[in-house]
């Protein structure tokens, strides 16, 4: 008995420990698997044209991947350039504004006080305008004034005459004459000056009719004579010496033509017998040489030449002989005392007259310079040139360089060829002389001597470098 | 309005000294001068756009510096571009155009001294033997009124060609010689005197120069 109810016991406990029927289960899983299905037929067409679309856009796009990462690439490196570039301009901006800001200041400065200058001297000017303007017109009015009444003294004496009115009589205030039986004719009423006029009446009217005409013949004299000095004015200008060569030349001498007439006066010669004869003989003999011989001025024996037989035959002399002052020559020269050089046997021959300065002297290896000719002290240069423009005479230079560069000749002779402060006829020369390049070239008259050491340092620089710059 | 402007003498640049350490820039044309102070003196340099120039300047500190715009100490032959043919009787009105020098003037009260003359490239001195002098060639134009902007300092010279010959007669180039004081500023240009050219029965050119109403300007 006890063991079955232990077995009912037990049994009781295991079926309250059981779950569910079996068959709920089932119907889940089922019904889960339908679930799915559904869900997997549902999804399924869209899941795998998504798959295919992606595929398609990743194969169509793939060109196109590389060109955007390039541009987001380059662009970001344009970014870091432009925000570069931006700190760049700001930084020349303060520099250039830091830099310019003193100067511009001080321009404008300078500028306004200009400005203000001018304006204040053309109010100055005006002033002195109206001021003008009101002397003339008082001394026009003040001589309208006494010319009408001299008129009116001149008119009434002569009516009186013809009356028989008239009666000249002594008085004994001193005044020689006085019309006593007519007293002057009443002034308009009105015009101004009238006292001026009564006395300009008074005196002129006083005179005797017989002395009268005396007093027209010392008119017409002074007035003849104020026409003479007129003329003698205008006759003394037009014969001054600038003004008589351009009466001779028939033009305006202009600076050029100046100087023209420097060099000619540097020969000695007046301008026909330069024109006609000396240049006749001198350019031939100019035309036959070769332009690189003009270093040596091979063509002055001709001109010496030329020059002697242009001379007169009284000059016993034919070299130099003192002529007048420089200060007393017409201008342009006419009838001058000729000057001519002696037969040239060398460059060294010839006296320069341009100085040479102490800073070239160094540099200068040749004593004389070949364009230079004796020249009276009238031809002097400073006479036609402006303040500053003195001098017409070229500078020849012999320098020798240090060269170490197998071009440097050619860079050299480039150099000279290019140099504006050169003179390109004569031509410059340079050559080898042992381990040195010489250079034979002639400079451009007066020219300051920092050009001149400059002109040397940069053919010298040429000459180690074998640049041209 | 343009009659009332008058011409004007051309005015200097004032190129002031720079203070130790500093500098001062100046645009002269195409040319641009850089003046520093540098320890014991000055230093110049000169850049014309082809080449650089450097001066080593030494100043006393009580002068002043400027830039004067000066016309070419020479007679100066103008070479036009184009071949000019004149008829007797005929005449050709131009406008020719001169350089310009910038020349760098030290002033020390009275006194002045000319430091440098910045050449340009293109004039070219020659000795003329047949006028013992020298002479300049510059190529000039004769049928533009205005050089062009930003080129180099130019001074417009009015010309006029006239043949009073009998024979047909032709210019390639003609002879001037230009002065500082005719140069007067005006609209921004400077200008020269007016000049009249005539070419003689002997092919010999008279000049004429025409400077009435510039002397009475001054």
């Amino acid at each position: 008995m006890r063991i079955r109810r232990a077995f009912l016991g037990f049994g009781l406990l295991a079926l309250a420990s059981c779950d569910a029927p079996p068959e709920e289960d089932s119907s889940a899983q089922v019904a889960a698997e339908l679930r799915a299905l559904r869900m997997m037929m549902v999804e399924s067409p869209s899941q795998k044209q998504d798959a295919a679309s992606a595929k398609a856009m990743i194969l169509a796009l793939a060109p196109l991947r590389d060109a955007v990462q390039t541009l987001v690439h380059e662009q970001g490196e344009q970014q870091q350039r432009q925000v570069m570039l931006g700190e760049e301009l700001t930084r020349w901006t303060h520099f250039v504004v830091q830099n310019q800001a003193t100067a511009a200041n001080e321009q404008t400065a300078q500028l306004t006080a200009r400005i203000k200058e001018l304006g204040a001297e053309i109010k100055a000017q005006e002033l002195r305008h109206k001021e003008v303007e009101a002397v003339v017109q008082k001394a026009l009015d003040a001589t309208a004034t006494k010319l009408d009444a001299w008129l009116q003294s001149m008119t009434v004496p002569a009516k009186s005459a013809a009356d028989g009115a008239v009666t000249p009589t002594k008085q004994s205030s001193g005044t020689p004459y006085n019309t006593t039986a007519t007293p002057p004719q009443p002034l308009p009423t009105g015009e101004p000056n009238a006292a001026v006029k009564s006395a300009a009446q008074r005196r002129t009217a006083g005179l005797p009719s017989h002395q009268r005409p005396w007093l027209y013949l010392l008119l017409a004299v002074g007035f003849c004579g104020s026409l003479w000095l007129l003329w003698r004015i205008v006759r003394v200008s037009k014969t001054s010496p600038q003004n008589q060569a351009s009466t001779v030349l028939d033009v305006v001498v202009d600076a050029g033509t100046e100087t023209l007439w420097a060099s000619v006066q540097g020969l000695g010669e007046n301008e026909r017998s330069v024109a006609k004869p000396v240049r006749a003989q001198l350019l031939p003999a100019v035309a036959q040489l070769d332009p690189e011989d003009l270093l040596g001025l091979p063509f002055l024996p001709a001109l010496a030449e030329a020059s002697a037989q242009s001379a007169t035959p009284s000059a016993a002399s034919p070299l130099r002989h003192t002529s007048q002052p420089a200060a007393s020559m017409p201008w342009p020269p006419r009838n001058v005392p000729l000057v001519t050089v002696p037969p040239v046997l060398g460059p060294s021959s010839f006296v320069p007259i341009a100085t040479v300065p102490s800073s070239l002297e160094p540099y200068s290896l040749a004593p004389s310079l070949p364009f230079s000719m004796r020249l009276p002290d009238a031809a002097k240069p400073a006479v036609y040139m402006p303040a500053g423009y003195g001098g017409f005479v070229p500078m020849r230079c012999v320098w020798r360089l240090s060269a170490t560069h197998p071009a440097a000749l050619d860079a050299v002779q480039q150099r000279l060829n290019v140099e504006p402060r050169i003179l390109q006829k004569p031509a410059p020369s340079v050559r080898w002389v042992g381990d040195k390049l010489e250079v034979e070239c002639a400079l451009v008259p007066s020219l300051p001597a920092g050009d001149v050491a400059h002109v040397r340092f940069a053919l010298q620089q040429t000459a180690v470098t074998g640049l041209r710059t | 309005m343009e009659a009332s402007q008058k011409p004007q003498a051309p005015m200097p640049m004032p190129m002031p000294l720079p203070a130790r350490g500093c500098s001062v820039r100046l645009h002269v044309g195409s040319i641009e001068l850089v003046l520093e102070s540098i320890r014991g003196g000055y230093s110049l340099l000169c850049l014309d756009g082809t080449e650089v120039r450097s001066w080593l300047l030494g100043l006393p500190a009580s002068g002043a510096m400027h830039i004067e715009f000066r016309a070419p100490r020479t007679p100066l032959i103008l070479n036009f571009s184009l071949s000019v043919a004149l008829a007797p009787g005929g005449r050709v009105r131009g406008y020719a155009q001169a350089p310009l020098i910038p020349t760098l003037v030290f002033a020390d009260g009275e006194r002045h001294f000319v430091v440098t003359e910045i050449l340009p490239l293109e004039l070219l001195t020659e000795w003329d033997a047949s006028a013992l002098c020298c002479l300049q060639r510059w190529p000039s134009p004769l049928t533009y009124r205005l050089p062009p902007n930003g080129s180099a300092l130019r001074a417009i010279v009015p010309l006029t060609l006239y043949n009073r010959s009998d024979t047909m007669q032709s210019l390639a180039q003609v002879q001037v010689q230009l002065s500082y004081s005719e140069l007067r500023s005006l609209r921004g240009h400077t200008i020269a005197a007016p000049r009249r050219l005539a070419v003689g029965p002997d092919g010999a050119i008279h000049t004429r120069v025409q400077s009435n109403s510039w002397a009475a300007a001054r």
